[in-house]
């Protein structure tokens, strides 16, 4: 492959190699790589190193292992369909997002692969997380990933032909799935042991996934996981609908906490444009989200217990959730899809009462709270369910890529909310709650306690409330009031130009994120300059955790598998997209 | 699950008992989006519940795909299976769907019988990538019209047999 500029995105230069050496990852990349280090680009503040393929796995390696550098969490790696671009040579992009935990600092490595032969090196020698990852792009994309352990398809049924996501594969096109996928593990011939399936549909697995496990007696011996009974293309309609239109999108990817999601989105857009909320509707986003965070908790924890065979908790729990739905319904009409944020701010003012609403229904939240920690923490049954079941290390929850509670149940303090604080998070007093054994009780306590650092947040946001506007000024981004489109002709333009043209962002790409209610969900956007992004990548933090549980149940009884899956808290709706 | 919590309680309309085994079920609530990966794991699920059975479709999603028109997205599960309720919201709210069994109530009460599986009578349904539901509609409505021409009722409309005149298993009911 001729290296070269791989980029010609006006509004994304390449640095300076000056400029560029001020940056410890360029630096110590080209030290050893050299000629390979093809570009580095520095856009919205995201840094961007594009590799020479041949030099792909060594860059990751050298990227996780070098002290300076630390880049130990896995975060996303996904494929990019760059068709009819005149400026690229190549057709297809890797792309790959990196975190350190305690230097504190993204990248995001790329590599391009020629149309004829798409394929790299894997990495799953390096980061555990990356396995499933390059089956998405394999899947999706086509991209071949050499000495992977296990590249078949994952999201798309067997049946499949073809790899979706292309920009040349029609989007309505469907092949009909004639029969379901019968055995995921590889079951040595003459073996006595027990083949369960657990899922797609199976009350245990909260959702449209799948498990085969290989029993001894009760011991799993061996498991595999299967997914994709909820794929639905989020990231292929999203290129075909413009940067509003996606809200309602996201709403669906993890339904329990509608709202984060959208909040993440609007985030990464603003990112994109570069524009910010006022100060209003970044308040009535967190109070939102700090909200949608407690009920997604609640929902995790009583669900969980429900498997354990408790099913007190999740009637108790429940009517704390209806009065955030309530609050909910009365900020925007929705209960659980809310489509309420909006880029640049929200869709429209809270209600009058909204503070007095918020007050009740936190008042509701500690008592229901309550209620459950006494039926649950010190509950014998329930801590020898839990405890020592389930135990994630540091390294592994890092290289797998876990985020948010788990992570810290784990014993790493990561929380966006404190580490990159957005939204005027940094304007709150809380704690991050952080585990020490990384068990399934350590997860449960994080989330009970993140529930209570919750409402803190919350109160402190309603106390200091600010007045003005919900919703920005700029008349590129957001419509301008009705009233005013009806009584004079610049917001009529103004209507009119942004309904008919949509929001249109500059050439470029970003790595949009927020702590979801499941840990880091990030958004890669890819704009080409028109109304539609060209790419959206969905982070989605239960796509890592997931990956994890058929390596973390292996060994442990049946009945543990059960207690592990509802402590992860994996939704499908995001996991599959 | 706000339908069966306490706020909702469907148990006050005689109708709590969640059985998590499609073999001991009469009513399968198909909730969500079915893409085509779980087609067939559905259309198993409804073959595994005895008669009679009854199927309610819950949200747009499950009723026509919804807004997710795409390579991998089941447009309707009355691609695969019958459906006798439609509950429209995404996702509908749980009055929708208390309303929604209701009216499968009033439906047994009626004497009316769920419909058979779409997928055998209906023309077009299981063609290869049948993913326009208009041409799919026209096709059945094609097919029912040119039944009504010969005398015929639209296919799939069954009418429910009381069980004192019901035949023995095998010689001759709806299914046969």
């Amino acid at each position: 492959m001729s290296p070269g500029p791989v980029l010609t995105m006006p509004s994304m230069p390449a640095l300076e190699r000056d400029q560029a050496l001020t940056k410890p990852a360029y630096r110590i990349l080209s030290e050893k790589f050299g000629e390979k280090v093809l570009r580095v680009t520095e856009y919205r503040g995201d840094l961007a190193i594009t590799m020479d393929r041949s030099a792909w796995k060594e860059a990751a390696r050298t990227l996780r292992d070098h002290p300076e550098l630390d880049y130990k969490l896995f975060l996303d790696l996904c494929g990019v369909d760059y068709l009819n671009d005149e400026s690229r040579p190549d057709r297809f992009e890797v792309v790959l997002h990196l975190y350190s935990v305690t230097k504190k600092h993204h990248i995001r490595l790329k590599t391009a692969l020629p149309e004829k032969n798409p394929s790299c090196d894997s990495l799953t020698e390096i980061y555990k997380g990356a396995n499933w990852f390059e089956r998405e792009a394999f899947d999706l994309y086509g991209i071949a990933f050499t000495s992977h352990p296990n590249l078949v398809r994952i999201l798309t049924h067997e049946d499949f032909v073809g790899h979706p996501m292309r920009k040349d594969f029609a989007t309505g096109k469907r092949y009909v799935n004639k029969k379901p996928k019968e055995w995921l593990l590889h079951v040595p011939k003459g073996s006595e042991h027990l083949v369960l399936n657990m899922g797609p549909s199976h009350p245990a697995m909260h959702g449209t996934f799948r498990v085969q496990v290989l029993l001894d007696g009760e011991t799993i011996k061996d498991s595999a996981a299967e997914i994709g009974y909820l794929h639905r293309n989020f990231e292929k309609m999203a290129e075909e609908r413009t940067y509003w239109q996606i809200i309602p999108y996201t709403d669906r990817l993890n339904y329990c906490s509608a709202f984060i999601n959208g909040h993440g989105w609007a985030l990464a857009v603003e990112k994109l444009l570069g524009v910010a909320a006022p100060a209003r509707a970044e308040a009535i986003r967190v109070i939102l989200s700090e909200f949608s965070r407690i009920m997604d908790h609640l929902v995790c924890i009583s669900t969980n217990v429900v498997d354990l065979g408790a099913i007190t908790p999740f009637f108790v729990v429940f009517r704390a959730r209806e009065e955030i739905y309530d609050l909910l319904d009365s900020v925007c009409g929705a209960r659980l899809t809310v489509s309420y944020v909006r880029i640049g701010g929200v869709a429209q003012d809270v209600p009058e009462d909204f503070e007095a609403r918020c007050t009740k229904t936190l008042a509701w939240i500690r008592e229901v709270a309550l209620q459950m920690e006494n039926l649950l923490t010190r509950n014998a049954i329930f801590a020898n369910r839990f405890k020592d079941v389930g135990v994630m290390s540091k390294e592994d929850a890092l290289s797998y890529g876990w985020v948010g509670p788990c992570l810290r149940g784990s014993g790493i303090g990561y929380d966006i909310r404190k580490d990159h604080p957005y939204s005027g998070y940094d304007q709150y007093d809380f704690d991050v709650p952080v585990g020490t054994v990384g068990d399934c009780y350590d997860r449960y306590l994080v989330r009970v306690e993140e529930m209570k650092q919750s409402a803190r947040i919350i109160e402190q946001a309603l106390a200091k409330l600010p007045k003005g506007d919900f919703i920005t000024q700029d008349r590129k981004v957001a419509l301008p009031p009705k009233s005013e489109v009806y009584s004079n002709i610049e917001s009529l333009m103004n209507h009119f130009k942004l309904v008919y043209d949509g929001i249109v962002a500059a050439p470029g790409e970003v790595y949009g994120y927020c702590e979801g209610a499941n840990g880091e969900l990030g958004y890669y956007i890819v704009s080409d300059g028109k109304k539609h992004p060209a790419r959206v990548k969905v982070r989605p933090p239960c796509y890592n955790i997931y990956q994890a549980y058929p390596e973390m149940i292996k060994g442990t009884m049946i009945a543990d598998a059960v207690a592990m899956i509802g402590g992860l808290n994996v939704v499908a709706g995001e996991l599959d997209r | 699950m706000a339908f069966t919590g306490s706020h909702y309680d469907v148990a006050r309309f005689g109708s709590e008992v969640l059985r998590f085994s499609p073999r001991q079920a009469d009513l399968l609530l198909v909730a969500g989006t079915v893409v085509d990966k779980m087609g067939p794991i559905l259309k198993t699920i409804y073959d595994q519940m005895p008669e009679p059975k009854w199927v309610m479709s819950m949200g747009v999603c499950a009723c026509t795909g919804g807004f997710y028109r795409s390579y991998h997205t089941m447009q309707g599960i009355d691609e695969i299976i019958p459906v006798d309720v439609y509950v429209p919201g995404c996702p509908p709210t749980p009055e929708a769907l208390l309303a929604g069994l209701m009216k499968i109530q009033e439906r047994i009460k009626s004497g009316d019988q769920a419909k058979r599986p779409q997928g055998e009578h209906r023309v077009g349904a299981r063609a290869e990538g049948a993913n326009d539901r208009r041409e799919r509609r026209d096709a059945w409505a094609g097919d029912d019209a040119a039944r009504a021409a010969t005398g015929l009722e639209p296919r799939g409309r069954i009418h429910f047999k009381l069980t004192e005149e019901r035949d023995e298993p095998g010689s001759g009911s709806h299914h046969a």
